[in-house]
């Protein structure tokens, strides 16, 4: 017994002084001094970044882009951390900050379209206005991709045969990334409902099922698809963008030039608790408004195919109900609500 | 060939830097950490750290990346063996004989083998990713939803040979596993199933909850509700050496090799983690041993193979990553979400475009393989002397783990509910002696099985032909053929033999 | 509990997930080839069978058990289960085992309202002092020491933020 208390202390201690070590290194990586102090944040508070998705998902990599341009740029002199909370497309984690952080100013989310389509299908109680919509960031845009030696040419022959046969045309995409070719169809007089949608787990799966001849085409975030497109395996054939995108996509039209005339994209922002101080709102309006001008998020941005599209205020409440409308109407354009 | 071990060797100059090694080290110290712990498996510790690799060069970043990444895969089969709470997803079946092991004494070599054969499978797998790479990768790419639907098809008929006792008791379990697997949003049609309007439903079960749920709950219950006052002081006496004996090193050495090339190969796989080599590589090692009864008792091979499976598939989920840019899984796509913020795009061409970093990684996989094996063989001891503990604080310890384990997964009160239900289940069912293991992997092959088959269906409208039409999913059809059908056949054969009832009388020829 | 409990809780449950299954709405989509209701609907039916099979053969091992108690010679059925060499199995404490499941609820309960550490070292200390309570000093030092070292990995070593 004697010689397994001694081992026992050892163990203990050497997962003590690894613990103050590693703390050690971990407090010097964060900022020491900033210059975005206000009243709510400058105590040295931990405030929470909530990415509502698993790690390396769509909105993890917003939130860490978010954070670490923060920190990088000193914007912030407090801890912000970046907590992942996944659980249907964020309706797990939005009831969560609906109910049980109402009021607080320590807990911000990165939110996305689905708050609206979780919403609209009845699958999450709580909506964009059940909780402080503080800005837009970016917004990304949907990319129509097929494999190289696909016989569609361009977008209009390949809506053409969804159109004639939509059987025989099998489309992957994803959850909301329905929609987007949803609406292309719809734009075509095609009929949404018929499109023979393929549904996969992320977009290295949709990749591997393009390249073995399982799918026909595939619809996802431009950034999905963008190393199979600079190595020349896919061919995308339409941006759901109003312009051109840069970098490896830039000879992709958009669908506009494509002959159909569809713009859609999916905003990504940041949410409060309902009932967030308005002093903390602004706070974050006006760094977030900084942060977005960085040098270090305009690298992000330029390696994510993403656009900033930073909105506030008013404005932005008025942007969040059209957008509220568009998804509803598609929606019912696929027939998953009434 | 040459110009490969050129590469190789300046791949080893960048990697034994000080500075890279002294990151190796770190980053295989951590994964080894989060893979004992349950809850946070590699993909949180590797998210955790992404903040503090964007201080480091991409090169000294990645080499501790992945070694979080095949670190973890050391640390899994400690707490499975130990207190039967799978650390980790892949380490899930290493419960069954490992725990097992401990009990009658012998948790150091079911350490030690585990540790032994994550180093040969480990080590392997790169050997593979080096030079196997293209080849492996085409073939991999060309497993579509039929194939994948195929393979499924043979890991289901192989559940049973998880099942130690009733045939049919292991076919309930496996039904109530698939029943739970169709729990939450059908992601083929939109429609949710069983939810009952609970949004933290929707997601359906996660499995390491599920796990935990099944092995470690009830055996914490059935230890600390036994009739009486008196706990015996030591639960489980370390008998004879730590180490491996002389017939341990025998019966283990078919295990790693095999293991080593299944997990390799089906970590290639999209979409499909090394859990699944993990449990084919204990199936195919109870079909080939010479005493299937043994395995579920404490057969050291029910955990050398499996251990070494789930390392292998780690270098092999690497090869679509690096050779595609296609990621296979979601750590994998984390890895790729790195590579980018880097300003790096894995795919065709990386080897030429960064051959020095590549390198400098697949050189730093070697070296992280080799300090784990030295950084997990001394701690076999530690570890094992964690069963010195008495009964009581030993099992509320794991009750107390279990529990934070669960909650570090989506950080959600709810889910904590959940295990104690399905805890609740595993009790009940342990009471029944219907087996447990059967419906935590029916709850892993139950998704890929159902959404495979309907992308199927979708692809080819219909038509069922999907299934013989490629060379593939025909070359799996026949050995599901000859690894279900026959032997069940010959056994039949040989009962009515034994019964003395000539087979064609019961209308069976040839 | 035997194969006649067993099989009773069992067909229970797969009946009512069967008649949850028949309730699920079709596809959203018309292009639909396997409606999202075959796989439960399959699975619930299999289930329901394989839980009868096991209450029938239940109630044949029970008679066979009757049989050989006035026989003594009578062998068991076949398929019999090779079952309790795991003395876990056997000797269970009926209100052991609803005290601790309590102590459970109210350790998830109070989980994140008195955060981890507190609620932790509450349930470590309960539920060993409930088993053991003579041990009480080792009992106390463990419910302190055990929350705090694992808090101190999880929230500095592993930066996985804990409630508190």
């Amino acid at each position: 017994m004697k010689d397994n208390s001694v081992k026992g202390r050892i163990l203990f201690f050497i997962v003590m002084a690894m613990t103050l070590v590693l703390s050690a290194c971990s407090s010097a990586s964060s900022p020491s001094s900033g210059n975005g102090a206000n009243d709510f944040y400058s105590k040295g508070r931990p405030v929470t970044l909530i990415a509502p998705a698993a790690p390396g998902s769509g909105w993890d990599v917003t939130a860490r882009a978010l954070n670490t341009t923060l920190e990088k740029e000193r914007l912030i002199d407090f801890p912000l951390q970046v907590v992942n909370e996944p659980g249907a497309t964020g309706a797990v984690s939005l009831s969560q900050l609906a109910t049980q952080d109402k009021g607080d100013a320590y807990s911000v989310s990165i939110t996305s379209t689905p708050i609206m389509s979780n919403y609209l299908r009845g699958d999450s109680k709580y909506s964009y206005k059940d909780v402080t919509m503080i800005a837009r960031l970016v917004t990304e845009y949907y990319m129509v991709v097929v494999p190289k030696d696909s016989p569609y040419k361009s977008l209009k022959d390949l809506i053409d045969a969804v159109k004639k046969n939509p059987k025989s045309v099998s489309i992957g995409a994803s959850g909301d990334d329905r929609l987007p070719f949803a609406l292309l169809v719809n734009e075509e007089g095609g009929n949404p409902q018929k499109i023979n949608y393929i549904t996969y787990e992320g977009g290295g799966e949709i990749s591997n099922a393009l390249l073995n001849g399982d799918l026909d085409a595939a619809v996802s975030g431009v950034s999905e698809f963008r190393g199979q497109v600079e190595a020349g395996n896919f061919r995308g054939l339409a941006v759901t963008s109003g312009k051109r995108l840069g970098g490896v996509v830039k000879d992709v039209p958009t669908a506009s030039e494509a002959g159909v005339d569809v713009t859609f994209g999916n905003w990504r922002g940041l949410m409060g608790p309902p009932d967030m101080p308005k002093e903390a709102v602004t706070y974050w309006q006006d760094t977030i408004d900084k942060a977005l001008k960085t040098d270090t998020w305009k690298d992000f941005v330029k390696k994510n195919q993403w656009e900033t599209t930073f909105m506030k205020g008013e404005e932005f409440q008025q942007y969040l109900n059209e957008s509220n409308s568009d998804i509803k109407t598609g929606l019912q354009k696929t027939g998953e609500i009434k | 060939m040459g110009d490969i071990f050129l590469k190789l060797i300046t791949g080893f100059e960048h990697a034994l830097s000080l500075q890279n090694l002294g990151f190796c080290l770190m980053g295989v110290f951590i994964g080894t950490l989060v893979g004992v712990l349950p809850g946070i498996g590699p993909i949180t510790a590797i998210a955790l750290l992404i903040p503090f690799s964007f201080g480091l060069e991409p090169m000294t970043g990645l080499i501790m990346l992945t070694g979080v990444y095949y670190g973890s895969m050391y640390g899994g089969s400690t707490t499975s063996i130990l207190i039967r709470t799978p650390g980790e997803v892949a380490s899930i079946i290493t419960t069954l004989d490992g725990y097992e092991m401990a009990k009658q004494g012998r948790a150091g070599p079911a350490l030690s083998t585990a540790a032994i054969g994550s180093f040969i499978a480990g080590t392997f797998s790169i050997i593979g990713l080096m030079f196997l790479s293209p080849i492996i990768a085409k073939g991999a790419y060309y497993f579509g939803a039929a194939e994948y639907f195929l393979l499924m098809v043979l890991s289901l008929s192989m559940i049973s040979s998880l099942t130690t006792g009733s045939v049919l008791k292991g076919y309930i379990s496996t039904l109530l596993g698939l029943a739970i697997a169709t729990v939450g949003i059908d992601p083929q049609s939109g429609v949710n199933r069983f939810t009952f309007g609970n949004t933290n439903l929707l997601d359906g079960i996660d499995f390491v909850l599920f796990a935990i749920a099944m092995f470690a709950v009830p055996e914490a219950l059935s230890n600390m509700a036994k009739k009486g006052n008196e706990y015996k002081t030591d639960v489980q006496k370390i008998q004879g050496s730590l180490w491996m004996t002389r017939d341990d090193w025998r019966k283990s050495i078919g295990p790693y090799g095999r293991g080593s090339v299944l997990g390799f190969l089906i970590g290639a796989l999209p979409g499909i983690g090394p859990s699944l080599a993990s449990f084919l590589s204990y199936a195919m090692e109870r079909r080939l041993s010479k005493h299937p009864e043994k395995f579920g008792k404490g057969a050291i091979e029910g955990v050398s193979g499996p251990e070494s499976a789930n390392n292998a598939g780690v270098g092999g989920a690497l090869v679509p990553l690096f050779t595609l840019g296609i990621p296979g899984s979601a750590t994998t796509a984390l890895l790729l979400f790195i590579f980018m913020m880097y300003g790096l795009q894995p795919g065709p061409g990386m080897f030429e475009t960064n051959s020095t970093l590549i390198w400098a990684i697949i050189a730093s996989m070697y070296i992280g393989n080799v300090i784990l094996l030295l950084l997990n063989l001394p701690l076999v001891g530690v570890f094992a002397s964690i069963l010195k503990l008495p009964t009581v604080p030993l099992f509320v310890g794991v009750l107390a783990f279990s529990v934070i384990g669960v909650y570090a997964l989506n950080f959600n009160q709810f889910d904590l509910f959940m295990l104690l239900i399905f805890g609740i289940v595993g009790y009940l069912m342990q009471q029944s002696n219907i087996p447990l293991a059967p419906a935590v992997m029916a709850l892993v092959l139950g998704p890929l099985l159902e959404q495979n088959f309907r992308r199927s269906m979708s692809i080819s409208n219909g038509d069922l032909f999907i299934f013989f039409e490629r060379p593939i999913s025909l070359a799996l059809i026949i050995l599901i053929v000859l690894v279900v059908i026959v032997p069940n056949i010959v056994l039949l054969i040989k009962k009515w033999r034994q019964k003395g009832v000539p087979p064609h009388r019961l209308g069976i020829r040839g | 509990m035997n194969n006649i409990a067993a099989g009773s809780v069992s067909l229970l449950v797969s009946l009512i997930y069967t008649i949850f299954a028949f309730q699920i709405p079709p596809s959203s989509f018309k292009s639909a080839q396997v409606e999202p209701d075959l796989f439960p609907i399959i699975i619930g039916s299999l289930w329901i069978l394989a839980s009868l099979v096991l209450l029938i053969r239940g109630g044949i091992q029970n008679r066979t058990v009757t049989v050989k108690g006035i026989n003594g010679t009578e062998k068991a059925s076949e398929e019999n289960d090779q079952e309790i060499d795991d003395d876990n199995l056997l000797k269970q404490d009926r209100g052991k085992l609803i005290v601790i499941l309590l102590l459970i609820l109210v350790y998830i309960i109070l989980f994140i309202p008195l955060g981890y550490i507190i609620s932790t070292a509450i349930f470590i200390a309960s539920l060993t002092m409930y088993l053991e309570r003579k041990q009480w000093i080792r009992n106390l030092i463990y419910a302190i020491l055990f929350p705090i070292i694992v808090y101190l990995v999880f929230n500095y070593l592993l930066a996985v933020n804990l409630p508190t």
